[in-house]
């Protein structure tokens, strides 16, 4: 499976690292693209994911009302549930993307995360899409 | 501002069966302003082609470029080497910037990829509200700078219809009865002597009911001379 | 254009001490990509020796750009600044590729050596789309700090920001500062030298220009002209309650009191606490000590309070003792009580435990707070987000208290202190906070900030909508630019805009598409 977790520096990153630090162990099918804030990620970037064969994709931000910058989190949310949509209207499903809340000190809280898309995933099955090399 | 909405996808993907080689357009004036026609959204556009395309088998190609403004023949030119590679255009421009890439470029598809609705203005971050019905016989001057042909859903032109409730509009809660938004604004202007003038029945000669509108700047139309003068 | 040279380093500690992952084959992996220069191992990268020998690397192969297979940039990414601005380079022409917390710490050795390859692949991919950051460290042109207020937090501000060794200007409108009377000495002492200290300027802010360290400043009203400043602390009083007639406000009782007219027999003192949780403690603390004051000089006067809770929290606590123990009735009631005034008033309320309650009074003084702390005006001239009690929305809390959204411009709270020792405190964090702004050898900006491109801007506002920070504006060509200095790289910006002409150093559209590509390649294993 290939899966990519878009997560912002002050919470996702750093309650994956801190996953890393109590050696909570979870698929290597997951690999992190480091944002400075969840409210940068764009749909055009989810999209491309997905023709480059991710099979699922995730954006962890801070807790609601807790956003480092105020209100990345609900612009996330917004791009996320936009992404959604255009997957469902190309007949892909939308549960192949989703949003995430989580704080820095949650490590625990990433590995679920981790876990739960990775459950997604097996349900799902692979990106309809064959991608060529 | 021009105000419109892209087309469902489903919509778009329908349109562009049969063809391969397609290009998406967008413009830098109202149609990015009102989100809907933009760089960004061209960008978006153009990925989600792809991504169908692929998930389909379909190898289309799909390019991507942005005019400056695309009711011009001038920008639109720009568009001159990706349209000879292309057997589809989807504009997500007005609809006069579809139509110019059209007449520009008379071998090539044309399909809008926006449905084109009204002159309006942002209210607050991604709501757009109509507000000028283009009649070309402007009475705003009677109504405390409020339009009263879109902005009232009965265009009534000398007061309220008597159906609205609590300021707002019968067809809708959200909509603000018009009327009243006119009274109130002449109210504050000190005006409310301009009710008085009757608005008589409209002429309606020069809004869209008689052919499409044509306004000449004598000024800057070009003498013969000045056309044989350019060449 | 210059030939882009990326030298990689990879540190022997990022498999941890457990030493899990295979990182000769990982150098092996990425020293056949384009334009990779050279891949060397770090005994450790945090470690000086480790720094030595990759600063020799550096400069010896006159690389551009470097990638470091390490642990997590959160630690690592302000020392390998420092390292990269010592070789000579901007210092953002690094990336980082976190193989030990996220990859050799949380898989399995043959999963996390292939992550670890792919990880490496991304930080190279990221590494080669980097450009030379802005980034300065700039003096503040001014270390004079501006307090807007006209009360007591304005007094106690000015106080704590001199005693830091900085200018202070004290701004109010009516040129002359209120302070309560009830204060002791020992807090009134210092407040009365600070206000002759501090030079006060009457008059209104009608605007603000500039970046921290060096603020434009013009005032209208009373005085008007223009004045440099590094810093503004907005440190309003809240507002005292509106009063009906024959109700005296705090103020009017204390110059009553100073007189020498003859005190009330019966005076009932009125706080109001009742609009919402959000009151003032200090309603509370004039209370109890105008208690204290009429019951020493007049023993045969009765005082009561009637509130509807006691709030003493912290040193109000002694204050409550004292009161009390002067013979001060405290009546608890539920709700709001009615004022008739009068020769002699009446107050009505009801006592949970009594019932109805009828109090003949001489004297009724209302204490309390309007919910408005009167800094709107302010707040729109500075073009900060205001809550409802009229107080700019403070940055977040736990980060960056006292400070708005706006950098160079701190806020202290109206509400929430319950004593003026307490007050102080709050005045003397935030001068702290502007202490090491202005005094600071530099102040720091730039790096992962935002960049418009004019030709393609739609003047749209977008961006000037989104941003919490006030970084981007419209210049007088009718194109928006980024002020990096305010720019706290968040990317919203970049994000919202509607026909792309806002892109980020660090985290630029090409860099994110070329990490998801790098990360879904599948590396040979």
């Amino acid at each position: 499976m290939k899966i990519i977790g878009y997560v912002c520096s002050h919470a996702g990153y750093a309650a994956a690292d801190l996953a890393g630090e109590e050696r909570l162990q979870y698929s290597p099918d997951i690999i992190l693209i480091r944002l400075p804030c969840a409210g940068r990620i764009d749909v055009v970037h989810l999209l491309k994911a997905f023709r480059e064969g991710a099979d699922m994709l995730f954006v962890a931000g801070c807790l609601e009302g807790n956003c480092h910058h105020h209100y990345g989190n609900h612009e996330a949310r917004k791009r996320i549930d936009q992404a959604k949509s255009i997957l469902e209207a190309l007949g892909m499903d939308g549960r192949r993307i989703e949003m995430f809340y989580l704080a820095s000190n949650q490590g625990w809280k990433f590995k679920e995360i981790a876990d739960e898309m990775m459950r997604r995933a097996s349900e799902l099955g692979p990106n309809p899409l064959e991608v060529k090399e | 501002m021009i105000i419109g909405e892209q087309k469902p996808l489903q919509e778009i993907c329908a349109m562009l069966e049969g063809h391969q080689r397609i290009l998406v357009t967008g413009c830098r004036s109202c149609v990015a302003i009102c989100l809907a026609g933009g760089e960004k959204e061209v960008g978006i556009l153009a990925e989600s082609l792809r991504l169908h395309s692929d998930l389909r088998g379909r190898n289309w190609e799909v390019t991507e470029f942005t005019t400056e403004r695309q009711c011009e023949k001038e920008w639109v030119r720009e568009l001159s080497d990706l349209v000879a590679k292309s057997d589809a255009v989807v504009s997500i421009a007005c609809g006069v910037g579809a139509q110019t890439i059209q007449a520009l470029f008379p071998e090539v598809r044309v399909l809008p990829g926006l449905n084109t609705s009204n002159m309006g203005a942002p209210e607050e971050p991604g709501v757009f509200m109509e507000k000028c019905g283009g009649c070309g016989d402007c009475v705003l001057h009677l109504t405390g700078g409020i339009c009263p042909i879109v902005r009232c859903a009965k265009g009534m032109l000398n007061g309220p219809c008597g159906g609205s409730q609590n300021g707002k509009c019968e067809i809708g809660h959200d909509t603000p009865c018009a009327w009243e938004e006119i009274y109130h604004s002449l109210e504050r202007l000190g005006r409310l002597d301009l009710l008085e003038e009757l608005i008589p029945p409209k002429n309606w000669l020069p809004s869209r009911s008689g052919g499409p509108r044509r306004i000449i700047r004598p000024e800057a139309v070009l003498t013969r001379e000045e056309k044989e003068m350019r060449g | 254009m210059s030939e882009k040279r990326i030298g990689v380093f990879i540190c022997e500690s990022a498999g941890g001490s457990e030493g899990s992952l295979d990182l000769r084959s990982l150098g092996k992996h990425v020293s056949s990509l384009p334009e990779v220069s050279f891949v060397r191992f770090i005994d450790q990268v945090c470690k000086e020796t480790g720094q030595a020998q990759m600063l020799q690397a550096l400069n010896e192969d006159e690389v551009d750009r470097f990638v470091v297979a390490a642990c997590s940039p959160l630690s690592k990414e302000r020392m390998l600044m420092r390292l990269a601005a010592e070789a000579g380079l901007n210092p953002f022409m690094f990336t980082i590729a976190n193989v030990r917390e996220q990859s050799a710490f949380v898989h399995s050795k043959a999963g996390a050596d292939l992550k670890a390859k792919r990880l490496l692949r991304m930080a190279v991919e990221k590494c080669r789309l980097l450009a030379p950051a802005p980034y300065d460290v700039r003096t503040p042109d001014s270390r004079t700090v501006l307090v807007i207020g006209d009360g007591l937090r304005a007094a106690l501000a000015a106080e704590e920001v001199s005693a830091l060794g900085l200018e202070v200007m004290i701004l109010v409108e009516e040129g002359m500062l209120r302070l309560p009377r009830f204060l002791d000495d020992a807090l009134a002492e210092p407040l009365k030298r600070s206000e002759e200290g501090s030079p006060i300027i009457s008059g209104q802010l009608a605007s603000l220009d500039g970046v921290p360290g060096a603020f434009d400043v013009l005032i209208e009203g009373k005085t008007s002209g223009a004045l440099r400043c590094g810093a503004v602390i907005i440190a309003f009083d809240p507002l005292p309650a509106k009063l009906e007639e024959g109700i005296k406000s705090p103020m009017h009782f204390e110059e009553f009191m100073a007189s020498g007219a003859p005190l009330p027999l019966s005076l009932v003192i009125v706080v109001d606490d009742w609009k919402s949780d959000f009151h003032s403690p200090q309603a509370m603390e004039w209370a109890m000590r105008t208690a204290v004051a009429i019951r020493t000089r007049s023993p045969e006067s009765s005082v009561r309070i009637l509130c509807r809770d006691i709030s003493s929290r912290g040193e109000l606590e002694s204050e409550q003792l004292r009161a009390q123990r002067h013979g001060t009735i405290f009546v608890r009631t539920e709700r709001m009580p009615t004022i008739t005034p009068g020769v002699r008033a009446t107050v009505r309320t009801i006592d949970p435990v009594v019932g109805e309650l009828a109090l003949d009074a001489d004297a009724v003084v209302l204490v309390g707070s309007d919910m408005n702390a009167g800094s709107a005006s302010t707040c729109f001239v500075l073009g900060l987000a205001m809550r409802p009690d009229g107080m700019p929305r403070e940055s977040k809390v736990r980060l960056r208290a006292g400070e708005s959204l706006r950098a160079g411009i701190y806020v202290i709270d109206p509400w929430g202190e319950w004593s003026s020792a307490d007050v102080r405190s709050d005045c003397a964090a935030v001068a702290a906070r502007v202490a090491a702004l202005l005094l600071s050898p530099g102040i720091e900006e730039g790096g992962a900030v935002a960049q418009v491109e004019a030709g393609k801007c739609s003047a749209c506002l977008s961006c000037v909508r989104i941003c919490p920070y006030g970084a981007p504006y419209v210049t007088e060509e009718r194109k928006a630019e980024v002020r990096y200095e305010l720019c706290q790289g968040c990317g919203m910006c970049v994000t919202s805009c509607p026909s792309k002409a806002i892109d980020m150093h660090c985290y630029s559209d090409a860099q994110i598409a070329a990490e998801g590509k790098a990360a879904l390649k599948e590396p040979r294993p």
